[in-house]
Order: C-alpha cells, then sequence, then structure tokens
C-alpha cells in the first residue's frame, strides 16, 4: 500500500520540482544583454555580488585613474577649458566558453566636473 | 487514501499552473511594449502583453536589484580628497569648485524578444538612467541631448539675429575643426557647403519661430550632418556606426516669438544641400511642430502623472523622402533634424484640465495636419499590415515608404509611451542608497505605422525619447 502512495507522491514532488527549478532558477540574479562586434546578442545572469564584483573593480580604476589628472589641470581663463568630463565603462569584453569571463561588465558613464553647477547632460 | 493523494496531486497541480504565469522569465516586458503591431509574430501576442501583477512584481525586482547594485558599487568608490586649491596660484573660475564625481549613469536595453537587462558591450540602450549625489536641486536643460559616444559632434547654436557676413565668421570655427579631423578632402568646397547648409537651415528655423501658447512647446530644432565618402556635406542618418564626424546646427527657440531677423529672411539659392524642397518643408515644420506640441498636451492630459515625476523633454527623429515628404523617421532613414520639445516645470504643480478643455482637444485633431511616418527599405510584411489594415501610404523609387498615421491612434501611442516611461522612471526614484538619488530619466522609443509607440529595442533606433526629472531629489 505505501508503495503505491509513494508513486503518486512522488510524481507530485516531481512536477513541482521541474516547474520550481524552470521559474526558479535565474531568479534573484541580474540579467546583462549586449550586443558583440559580431553583431550577436549577447546574454547572461550575474549574482548580485559577482555584479558588484567586476563594476567596483571598473569603477575604482577609472576613479582612482582620472582623479588625479584632473586635479593636475591647470585651467586656462578661457571658455574652451574643460568643466565636464564624461567616461563610459563596459563598451569593451572578453568572451571565451561560457557564458561570461572576466571583463564583461555592464555599462556605466561616469561624470566629472570642476563645476558648482553642472549642466545636466 | 488515493484520493487524498489525488487531490494533492491537483492542489500541486493548480500551485503549477500558478508558477507557469512566474514560468515567463522575470526580466520579460509585455509584448506590445516592444513590438509593433506590425511586426506581431506570436499567435497568442495579446496574452503575452498582459502585464499582470504576478508580471509587475517581478519586473520591478530585476530592476530594484539592477539600481541597487550600481548604487552600491559607486558608494563604495573611496573618494579622493582634492589637492591643494588651485585658487592660491590664480583666479578661480566662475562656479568652480574642486574636480569630483558629479553624476553616473545605468544603462537598460531591451532585446527585441522583450527581455530586459542592464547593457553591456554595443546597443541601443531603452532606458537611461542619471543618479546624482543628493544636495542641491539641479535645473533640468530643457535642451540636453547626449552625444552618441564614439561621435565627434561639431555644434553651432544659431544666432537669430545673425547677418549673412557674421554667420560666415561664426561657422569658421565649425569648418577649422572639421578640417583637422582630416576627413575633408577639398576646403573650399566644404566651407561654401557648410555656408550654404547653414542659410538653408536658418530659412527652415524662420518657420518655427512663432508664439506657442501650449504647455509642452518646441525648445530646440537640431540638424545633424556628416561628412559622406565622395567629401560632399550630407544629412546624417539616425544610427551610425562611429567614429564619423557630425556637424550640428541647433537652434533654440524662444516660448514666444521675439521679433529678430528671422523674420525677414529670404530663401537661399540652391544648389540645396538639405532639401531640394525647401519651401515646403518649411511648411510641413511648422505643420508637424504645431501637431505635435498639440498632441503631447493632450497625452500628458489625459494620462495621471505620477507623484514626483515631470516629464520636461521629449525628442522626436524628422526624415524627408527625396520627394520632399516629411515625417517622423522610423529605422535607419536619415534623420531631417530633431525636434526637442519642452515642458516647462518651476515648482511642481498638477495639471489639471477641466473636462470641456479634453474635449475641445480631442475634436481638434480633425484640424491638424496629418502626421506621416517614413521607413526606408520597408519590410514587407509592414507594406502587408498598411493595406490589411487601410493605411496609406505612397513608396519612392529607392524604397522609401511613406505611411499616413490616424493621428487618433498616434496619441494613444503617445499616452501609453508616458505610462511606460513613468513606469521605468517611478522605478529609478525608489531606489536611493545614503548619497546618491536618481534625477532624470530618459526613455528611448520607436514608432509603428499603426500610431503606436514602442520601447526601442537593442539592436533598434530612437525616434523618440521622453526624459523625466525627479522632482523629489
Amino acid at each position: 500500500m505505501f508503495k503505491v502512495h509513494w508513486k503518486y507522491l512522488s510524481m507530485a514532488l516531481l512536477c513541482l520540482a521541474t516547474s520550481g527549478a524552470i521559474a526558479f532558477g535565474d531568479k534573484g540574479k541580474i540579467p546583462i544583454v549586449g550586443i558583440n562586434e559580431k553583431g550577436e546578442e549577447v546574454t547572461f545572469n550575474l549574482t548580485q555580488e559577482e555584479y558588484k564584483q567586476k563594476t567596483s573593480a571598473a569603477a575604482i580604476t577609472v576613479y582612482d585613474s582620472l582623479m588625479p589628472v584632473l586635479n593636475k589641470q591647470e585651467p586656462k581663463p578661457s571658455k574652451w577649458g574643460m568643466r565636464v568630463l564624461g567616461v563610459g565603462i563596459g563598451v569593451t569584453a572578453e568572451f571565451g566558453i561560457g557564458p561570461v569571463k572576466v571583463g564583461a561588465i555592464p555599462k556605466m558613464r561616469f561624470i566629472f566636473t570642476n563645476h558648482t553647477k553642472p549642466p545636466l547632460l | 487514501m488515493k484520493r487524498i493523494f489525488l487531490t494533492l496531486f491537483l492542489c500541486l497541480n493548480f500551485l503549477n499552473a500558478a508558477i507557469a504565469e512566474t514560468n515567463v522569465p522575470e526580466n520579460q516586458l509585455p509584448k506590445d511594449w516592444v513590438m509593433s503591431p506590425e511586426d506581431q509574430t506570436h499567435a497568442n501576442f495579446e496574452a503575452q502583453s498582459l502585464f499582470t501583477d504576478i508580471r509587475e512584481k517581478l519586473l520591478s525586482g530585476v530592476l530594484g536589484r539592477i539600481f541597487n547594485a550600481n548604487l552600491q558599487v559607486v558608494d563604495s568608490i573611496p573618494e579622493q580628497k582634492p589637492m591643494a586649491w588651485p585658487g592660491s596660484r590664480r583666479e578661480p573660475l566662475r562656479d568652480e569648485a574642486p574636480w569630483h564625481l558629479e553624476a553616473f549613469t545605468t544603462e537598460l536595453a531591451v532585446y527585441a524578444s522583450g527581455l530586459l537587462g542592464a547593457l553591456t558591450l554595443k546597443g541601443q540602450p531603452a532606458v537611461q538612467v542619471y543618479w546624482k549625489k543628493q544636495g542641491p536641486k539641479p535645473t533640468p536643460n530643457p535642451m540636453a541631448f547626449k552625444a552618441e559616444q564614439d561621435e565627434e559632434v561639431l555644434t553651432y547654436s544659431l544666432n537669430e539675429d545673425v547677418t549673412d557676413e557674421n554667420l560666415v565668421r561664426e561657422l569658421e570655427p565649425m569648418v577649422k575643426a572639421a578640417l583637422v579631423s582630416g576627413k575633408v578632402k577639398d576646403e573650399n568646397e566644404f566651407r561654401g557647403q557648410v555656408h550654404q547648409a547653414a542659410k538653408e537651415f536658418r530659412y527652415l528655423v524662420s518657420g518655427l519661430n512663432t508664439t506657442s501658447n501650449t504647455q509642452w512647446w518646441l525648445s530646440t530644432f537640431r540638424f545633424d550632418l556628416m561628412v559622406g565618402a565622395s567629401g560632399k556635406l550630407l544629412p546624417a542618418p539616425v544610427l551610425t556606426t562611429g567614429g564619423d564626424l557630425r556637424l550640428r546646427f541647433d537652434w533654440a527657440r524662444m516660448k514666444k516669438s521675439v521679433p529678430t531677423r528671422l523674420n525677414s529672411i529670404a530663401k537661399p539659392s540652391g544648389p540645396y544641400i538639405l532639401t531640394n524642397y525647401l519651401d515646403k518643408a518649411r511648411q510641413d515644420l511648422q505643420d508637424f511642430m504645431i501637431g505635435m506640441e498639440k498632441d503631447l498636451d493632450y497625452a500628458f492630459a489625459k494620462v495621471p502623472a505620477t507623484e514626483g515625476l515631470k516629464a520636461y523633454n521629449f525628442r522626436i527623429a524628422l526624415g524627408i523622402t527625396v520627394k520632399g515628404n516629411l515625417g517622423a523617421v522610423k529605422g535607419s532613414a536619415s534623420a531631417f533634424g530633431h525636434l526637442i520639445f519642452a515642458n516647462n516645470i518651476s515648482a511642481p504643480k498638477t495639471y489639471p484640465v477641466p473636462k470641456a478643455n479634453l474635449l475641445a482637444m480631442e475634436e481638434e485633431v480633425e484640424q491638424l495636419a496629418p502626421l506621416y511616418i517614413i521607413e526606408r527599405n520597408t519590410p514587407e510584411k509592414h507594406i502587408q499590415y498598411a493595406t490589411a489594415n487601410m493605411i496609406p501610404y505612397k513608396i519612392d523609387d529607392n524604397k522609401e515608404a511613406y505611411f499616413k498615421v490616424d493621428r487618433k491612434a498616434f496619441r494613444k501611442g503617445l499616452m501609453r509611451a508616458v505610462k511606460i516611461g513613468q513606469w521605468f522612471a517611478k522605478k529609478g526614484a525608489q531606489a536611493e542608497s545614503r548619497k546618491w538619488k536618481m534625477y532624470q530619466l530618459k526613455s528611448s522609443f520607436d514608432l509603428s505605422i499603426s500610431g503606436n509607440i514602442e520601447v526601442v529595442s537593442i539592436g533598434g533606433t530612437v525616434a523618440a525619447e521622453m526624459s523625466f526629472y525627479n522632482m523629489n531629489f
């Protein structure tokens, strides 16, 4: 008697588990989309930690590289002096076997300025 | 016992069905947000277009994760202290501050299938969120427009009172900068073309210099040109492959017409660069501007405003066929300029429109000039859709289709675009960190020949853009 009941329960649990796996497989992750050099759509998912880790590394690199250079600027009293600088990350990436290789990061653009009231971009 | 297990089995199947609803990827936008009716391929298109509560929650979750992750990334950047204030060595510039990170952006893109994600590598962003450090409230610039990342854009802002002689002088820095780029073959011919194009631009602008009584009003007319392979100056495509040299003419319009030299501008003589149908284009531009101002007023009056968010900018690309027919441009056709409309925002206030006014707006639509959409290399299925749905169209010899769009359908499309833009802006405004908050969001759209407006896909071309300002910044 128990063998028969176990069969029904197993079938029910199997259905539920399969649906759950499909439905919840990538949930909680961050989807990344883009087009590579060949014009192909590229999709992968990162956990929040992976996303932050990759993007932080690039963001800190940009910030640490640029700030000393910008601070050394000696703007001339001319209307053509640079007051706003926009820098993007996430434009290039490396791809190999597997969905993601180190280097593929979401696009962000950082806007630096030495103006108290810079225009919006 | 069998009955108990059978009941259990049925209950689990119901649960399975509920899960199946969420079997759709959580980052899936409703199909009709991204797919034009003329491109519809799915039999159950309408079912896939339902924006159920579950779908809305899942999408909100995805957006929340992307936004919060970006905010945490920037929060974690250790700020460098500025070097010794240079003021001790020289006079500070006006409004000078130490160099600092002022703002950053998050870009989202959408595949043609409707899957949304954070954008990497290349592709057209559908949504751009601008985050700023919390502090003094910024003033949105209705004329702000971000140039594409890898383009060189040389810009000339038209002075309405400029004489022909001064126009030539004012254009010289643009000509010189273009020569330095190395992309110009014949300097004298190029200079002549730039002068001719600027005079034609000024003539077109003279038709737009009228008084506007609407809430939404044309604030900028922008025309981009590029140097073709033959060295000739041409209207620039809406989307370029990058690395092209662009020349940009900008005109900022006063809301109320101010008498200037523009009012007595004579039509320049040819040969023409912008279009051979200069007089028709001038009139069509004016008609388009008047129609768009009224359509935007209507759309924003009908769609309830989202508290704390204010749309302040709407940009639309125009095209012109070789036979001189002007319309909103779809796809890869060359843009005959961009019209940028602004909404006056000072203090946040609602825009209550009495019902009587809405009715008047609805009735006046019949008196507005027709609205057209231009598409180059139109797919056959678009022609079939137009025929099946009795949308008038013409096709020029160079496979440029010119569709006449029902204005009422276009207004419905505008209202939907407003709702979609508001939805994204609301999600952006809900995310914040210790230091950063959303101050602006831009949502980009493509046009349908049915009058509908969809979120632009990652491989698509932006035909219209709507900007929102966070009034609670």
